[in-house]
């Protein structure tokens, strides 16, 4: 029998191995299917550019990249579930020294490459368009990570809720309803008037709010500002703990 | 050391117990079946093997690791096709095959040799490079079987490997099963087929309501049954004294003269015979369909 590894290191290549088949292989085999998860947010930047020009299109380039990584974590609802429950991928994978952690990181790096030609469009528009120098850069890049974190890991957990593929269609269009256009993502909090904490209830806002003050489209506090951070994280906290809750291979 | 060990092993789902204390006992270098109607308790019993499933009580050890305390260990040890699998099809059988071996473990040296062996082996490799969605369900189903088998895992579990497969196929897969277990490891499967069970297996376990009702060398249990051919009549025509079978009665003679006026057909008592007249709930499920 061959020699099998399952330390530290095969962990790290097993996430890489699922991050390439998940995500890298189909891009390459298909890359419509790239351009199709970009003509929401396009519309919505073309949209806003047509009816407010400057403003409207910093808020739709803004807009675009948290919905691409919001996206990003929506797609891994699909993607996990029908690994699960369709291809019985997981199970096949459950035989072998992959961890579910890995499993899961991989699952999650595969949606951010999947959704990369789209983060790329967004942060060369936003270079383009709006001032940012390196502190405002650094900003935008730890509350897009701690976006990705969050809704990745939510995803996952949503994920094991299925017991039927078709079920996640339908989740999946509302929760970007949910996360993508109802909250103060393509607009300012401010809009929101006394409500305007409203955004720091579901991550996508709360990154916004980072990534608008960051370009300087939207002015906010230092204070809320800093409430943005500290609900993005406490977004990180409770994804981990889902996560960790279902990312054991055995059903008890 | 056993390859496969479970004793008194239960399970259950709500308030109904599907695994009722299964015990079985598999050899190294052994093709193992696991036969029985559907809800036997077959796919639960994959499941708990694999460490994917919590039983409630009872004890079993894969290659002598405990699969609830030992559980990566077992892991390492092992290669499962579940029920209804299907490879990811915008890969190739080479992309899959490749990428779960080293999902396994493998060095990439390693797992690209066992990969041209498996396909080879299997007959995919001029295949290699199509998408798995241009191949046919067969096809695309040789490819899990590929990638298990590539996986040189001490015990390799297949739940019903060979669904849908033409018979060309199936004798494919068959003949790598063989060659498989011939290097020592165990094959532990499950099939509806009782052909498939009698042509590749060394021992067959029958599962009726969560028990092991009989195992054996096919050829055993067929020679448990009295006579050298089944005579099988309507139940209607029955004088009572036959074994009923669904809505059929099949009476054990040794010599064709004794097949009496009524009869619907006279075969050689085989392992379907022992099945259908060991496992009830089977001719039950019958009598309902």
């Amino acid at each position: 029998m061959r020699r099998v590894r399952g330390g530290l290191r095969h962990q790290l290549r097993a996430a890489l191995v699922l991050a390439w088949l998940n995500g890298l292989l189909p891009i390459l085999r298909s890359p419509l299917w790239t351009v199709s998860t970009l003509a929401m947010p396009i519309s919505l930047l073309i949209l806003l550019t047509v009816l407010y020009r400057g403003i409207g299109m910093i808020m739709g380039i803004v807009g675009g990249l948290v919905w691409t990584m919001l996206s990003s974590g929506t797609a891994l609802i699909g993607d996990a579930a029908y690994y699960r429950l369709e291809l019985k991928f997981q199970q096949l994978i459950v035989a072998t020294p992959t961890s579910p952690l890995a499993y899961t990181i991989g699952l999650a790096l595969s949606e951010v490459i999947f959704t990369l030609p789209g983060i790329v469009l967004f942060t060369v528009l936003l270079i383009l368009n709006a001032p940012i120098n390196l502190w405002g850069a650094l900003e935008i890049a730890a509350s897009l990570i701690l976006l990705w974190y969050a809704v990745s890991s939510i995803a996952f957990y949503s994920s094991t809720l299925f017991t039927y593929i078709r079920y996640t269609w339908a989740v999946v269009s509302l929760l970007t309803l949910v996360l993508g256009v109802l909250p103060p993502v393509y607009y300012p909090a401010t809009y929101l008037g006394n409500a305007w904490w409203v955004a720091y209830l579901v991550p996508t806002s709360a990154t916004a709010m980072v990534v608008q003050g960051a370009v300087r489209v939207a002015h906010y506090s230092i204070l809320q500002l800093g409430m943005a951070y500290v609900s993005s994280i406490a977004w990180c906290l409770v994804g981990t703990v889902l996560t960790l809750r279902v990312a054991k291979w055995r059903t008890p | 050391m056993r390859a496969i060990m479970v004793s008194g092993l239960r399970r259950g789902f709500g308030g109904k117990e599907v695994l009722r204390g299964v015990d079985i006992d598999v050899d190294y270098g052994v093709i193992a079946t696991l036969l029985g109607p559907n809800g036997a308790g077959k796919t639960t019993l994959i499941r708990i093997l694999t460490t994917e499933l919590m039983p409630h009580g009872g004890e079993a050890y894969i290659a002598g690791f405990d699969v609830v305390r030992q559980a990566p260990e077992v892991r390492r040890r092992i290669a499962v096709i579940p029920q209804d699998a299907k490879p990811i099809s915008y890969m190739t059988p080479r992309e899959f095959v490749y990428s779960y071996l080293l999902l396994r473990g493998l060095s990439r040296n390693d797992a690209k040799r066992a990969t041209r062996e498996s396909l080879e082996e299997l007959g995919l490799w001029e295949l290699r490079n199509t998408p798995i969605y241009q191949l046919s369900g067969g096809m695309s189903r040789r490819v899990l079987v590929a990638a298990v088998l590539a996986s040189n895992a001490e015990v390799v579990f297949l739940d019903e490997p060979t669904v849908g497969l033409d018979a060309a196929s199936r004798r494919v897969v068959w003949n790598s099963l063989r060659q498989y277990s011939n290097s020592g490891a165990s094959i532990f499967l499950t099939t509806h087929y009782i052909e498939e069970a009698e042509q590749i297996s060394n021992v067959v376990f029958l599962i009726d309501r969560g028990l092991i009702v009989s195992h054996g060398r096919p050829n055993e249990l067929v020679e448990k049954l009295p006579g050298k051919y089944v005579v099988e009549y309507p139940v209607s025509m029955s004088d009572g004294s036959c074994i009923q079978v669904g809505s059929s009665c099949f009476t054990f003679v040794n010599s064709l003269d004794e097949a009496g006026n009524g009869a619907i057909r006279v075969s050689p008592k085989s392992l379907e015979h022992y099945v259908l007249v060991t496992i009830k709930s089977w001719g039950e499920e019958n009598e309902e369909g």
